[in-house]
């Protein structure tokens, strides 16, 4: 860098302080202008991340795990130990369901004793192997359930059978057992 | 600093000076010296302050277990460290730089707006006690690291609202004064000082001022969410609202990666005055440093995604930024290589300044590798938030920007103050400082490697070795910066006469038009460059 710069015009105090003011001015505006930018990331931030699918509050997605390719037919049987004196039955005989899909049946119990009573049901299944596939999510079984003389109640059962069942069982029976738990809870 | 009373009546302006008493003279002057003397005295309290925070840090860490401090004040500490160090030391000292040389490199009487420049460093005042005050009020200061990341950051009491109002006046006492910068260059050079003859200082800070006036609003803007978030019921980082905290990261970083360039960019400038006054030779390629500034500005912008690579971004995203991040090493490289050639041959004598700037030159080196080993997405992912990590940036922001301001200082005191330093004490100083900085942050990376998280002030049994000799280093380090105050200090009082031109082959303007010590008033007449040879 070594050229010599002879003919520059030198600028009157006056023009300086007129040349400060509109680069005063110009760089004012840059501070909105970067604060407009920052404002505009919230919605760009939004929209890239769902143009490349990464967005934290994306809906729900279909449930693509169900085999459409066949039928099981899953029956309810209710029974009752021999002493226990509640009405018990599965107010649908039996469904039809996809393997992977998720169903709600409901059983109802009524208690036809002059007393509250408390009963608690166990499941099993038919063939046994049917077991491991069958999946309940929410249940009545296991857990006691007292009614009061009189009562009667819905009890839900939330299942699905797992798609990776053998295509061998096309039907599974599902059976639960009430027991008379009072005498022992009475006691606990 | 400057003794301006006693030379006043040597300016070659005839002006006097009987006006107000020194008190009033601080809160009126718009004299480009006083404002920038009152910032470099500013960040260097500053400096000790911030320098406190991390001798308790380092206490602290001195053993495992809780020794010194509470987990939450240690917290508060390592944020407000970082604060007061980027906020209250470094920056507002390289604007006592640019306040003082700016207008004497270019051939100006004054900054383009003196009342602003004054207004800039006293709004920095109330900023800085509202910092500190944040300690004693309940729930303390923030604590969540000078990121503020949410959801910890929305957690905090009623300090983190103080920490958030004082980063909003002092990004706008940086706009301001870097609007007054960029004004100056661009219109106020004397006839025949062309940009592309200004001296790499002035360049560097004219591309810096750039800089913040882009990034400052974006800061501003994102803490603005945060206290929206706390206080009005927005959800821009809250997740139960369905906001995303993750987008506070971009936004901050987007601000924090050009950040990290105004940090060090004027300490590049520094570097390129020191190096060749130093070799006896014009600066190598001056050229291709104004394009390599200009490169490294522009990369800032399309490199925050790697302080963020750990938060699950797509694996495209992680190589565009581990590329761009790789891509600023060519520049910065450019600029390594043209200090090493200025240096090549040249008569090169080692007083404290130069020493400042050769350690400057290997130890930021260091840290550029270290953070050139960070960029890869694979390693940092294992070294994300680990010591590796503070080993890297004090590598570049303590022999990086603080060793350029210490060479600065010693460099143009005896300009100013028409006195010199002790160069004995400035050579411990500088030698101190080399040894114990090493100490202090080298085993750092050892302990980022073997897996010491940051921001904890406990640590499992294995790393207690290098701790302890880091805290050693650091209590060294941090008490070997009093010479300089006292170096400083009694060169103002007492130091000898310096020469009329203490390095006989610094070239800018300062050292060839003015007369040592620079007068109070300098360049009323804008010297005529016309015809005359570049500097460099």
């Amino acid at each position: 860098m070594s050229q010599t710069i002879e003919d520059v015009e030198v600028d009157t105090p006056q023009e300086v302080r007129e040349n400060n003011r509109v680069t005063l001015w110009k760089l004012l505006l840059i501070v909105p202008v970067m604060l407009a930018f920052c404002a505009s990331l919230v919605p760009l931030y939004r929209q890239i991340c769902e143009v490349l699918g990464i967005t934290a509050t994306r809906s729900l997605v279909e449930n693509t795990q169900v085999d459409n390719s066949r039928l099981v037919k899953v029956e309810f049987d209710a029974s009752l130990n021999q002493k226990f004196a509640w009405r018990f039955e599965p107010v649908e005989r039996n469904v039809e369901i996809h393997p992977g899909a998720i169903v709600t049946i409901n059983y109802r119990v009524t208690n036809t004793l002059p007393y509250a009573t408390t009963g608690r049901a166990v499941p099993s299944f038919g063939p046994i192997e049917s077991g491991l596939y069958f999946n309940k999510i929410e249940c009545f079984c296991f857990s006691n359930q007292t009614l009061q003389p009189g009562e009667t109640r819905d009890m839900p059962v939330t299942f699905f059978v797992d798609p990776k069942m053998p295509r061998n069982i096309g039907s599974i029976a599902l059976s639960y057992t009430f027991f008379d738990v009072t005498e022992s809870v009475k006691k606990s | 600093m400057a003794s301006t009373t006693a030379h006043a009546h040597d300016s070659h302006d005839g002006h006097d000076h009987h006006g107000p008493g020194p008190w009033t003279r601080i809160f009126t002057t718009t004299n480009h010296k006083d404002i920038g003397s009152m910032y470099l005295w500013f960040s260097l309290v500053m400096f000790f302050v911030g320098g406190g925070m991390a001798l308790l840090i380092r206490a602290e860490l001195f053993q495992p277990g809780l020794q010194v401090v509470q987990p939450e004040v240690f917290n508060s500490l390592t944020t407000v460290h970082a604060l007061v160090m980027i906020f209250g030391a470094v920056m507002p000292a390289f604007v006592g730089f640019a306040n003082w040389l700016i207008p004497l490199q270019i051939g100006a009487a004054d900054m383009a707006f003196p009342r602003m420049n004054n207004w800039s460093f006293w709004l920095m005042i109330p900023a800085t006690v509202l910092l500190m005050a944040s300690f004693f009020v309940p729930g303390g200061a923030a604590a969540s690291g000078w990121t503020l990341y949410p959801p910890l950051v929305t957690q905090g009491g009623i300090g983190v609202d103080m920490t958030i109002l004082a980063i909003h006046i002092l990004g706008a006492s940086s706009i301001m004064g870097s609007i007054n910068i960029i004004t100056t260059i661009l219109n106020m050079r004397a006839p025949g000082m062309t940009l592309m003859r200004m001296p790499m200082f002035v360049w560097t800070w004219l591309i810096t001022a750039y800089l913040i006036i882009a990034v400052m609003p974006v800061l501003a803007g994102c803490i603005t969410m945060l206290l929206t978030d706390r206080h009005f019921g927005t959800s821009f980082f809250n997740a139960a609202g369905g906001g995303d905290p993750t987008m506070f990261m971009h936004i901050f970083w987007f601000f924090g990666h050009p950040e990290v360039y105004i940090l060090i960019l004027p300490a590049f400038g520094i570097m390129s005055q020191i190096i060749p006054a130093f070799s006896r030779k014009p600066l190598f390629g001056y050229a291709s440093m104004v394009y390599a500034t200009a490169s490294i500005a522009i990369l800032s912008f399309i490199v925050w995604g790697h302080h963020m690579f750990t938060v699950g971004m797509p694996a495209a995203g992680q190589l565009f930024f581990m590329y761009a991040t790789m891509l600023i090493a060519v520049p910065t490289g450019v600029k390594i290589f043209n200090w090493i050639a200025t240096m090549w041959r040249g008569s090169i004598s080692f007083e404290t300044p130069m020493l400042f700037a050769i350690g400057f030159l290997c130890m930021f080196t260091l840290g550029g590798f270290s953070g050139l080993v960070l960029s890869i997405v694979p390693v940092d992912i294992t070294l994300h938030n680990t010591y590796y990590v503070v080993a890297h940036f004090h590598y570049v922001l303590f022999p990086g920007a603080i060793w350029a301001l210490m060479a600065g200082v010693y460099f143009w005191l005896p300009k100013w103050t028409g006195r010199m330093y002790s160069e004995s004490l400035g050579k411990w100083h500088f030698w101190l400082s080399a040894i114990s900085f090493n100490i202090t942050f080298f085993p750092q990376h050892f302990l980022g490697l073997a897996g010491m998280p940051r921001h904890i002030p406990d640590y499992a049994l294995q790393f207690a070795e290098w701790n302890a000799i880091s805290t050693v280093g650091a209590f060294i380090l941090g008490f070997s910066q009093l010479l300089f105050v006292y170096n400083v200090w009694s060169c103002i009082r007492s130091g000898e006469k310096a020469k009329e031109r203490q390095w006989e082959s610094a070239d800018s303007l300062e050292w060839t038009h003015l007369p040592t010590p620079v007068p109070y008033h300098s360049f009323e007449t804008p010297p005529d460059l016309r015809g005359a040879k570049a500097a460099h």
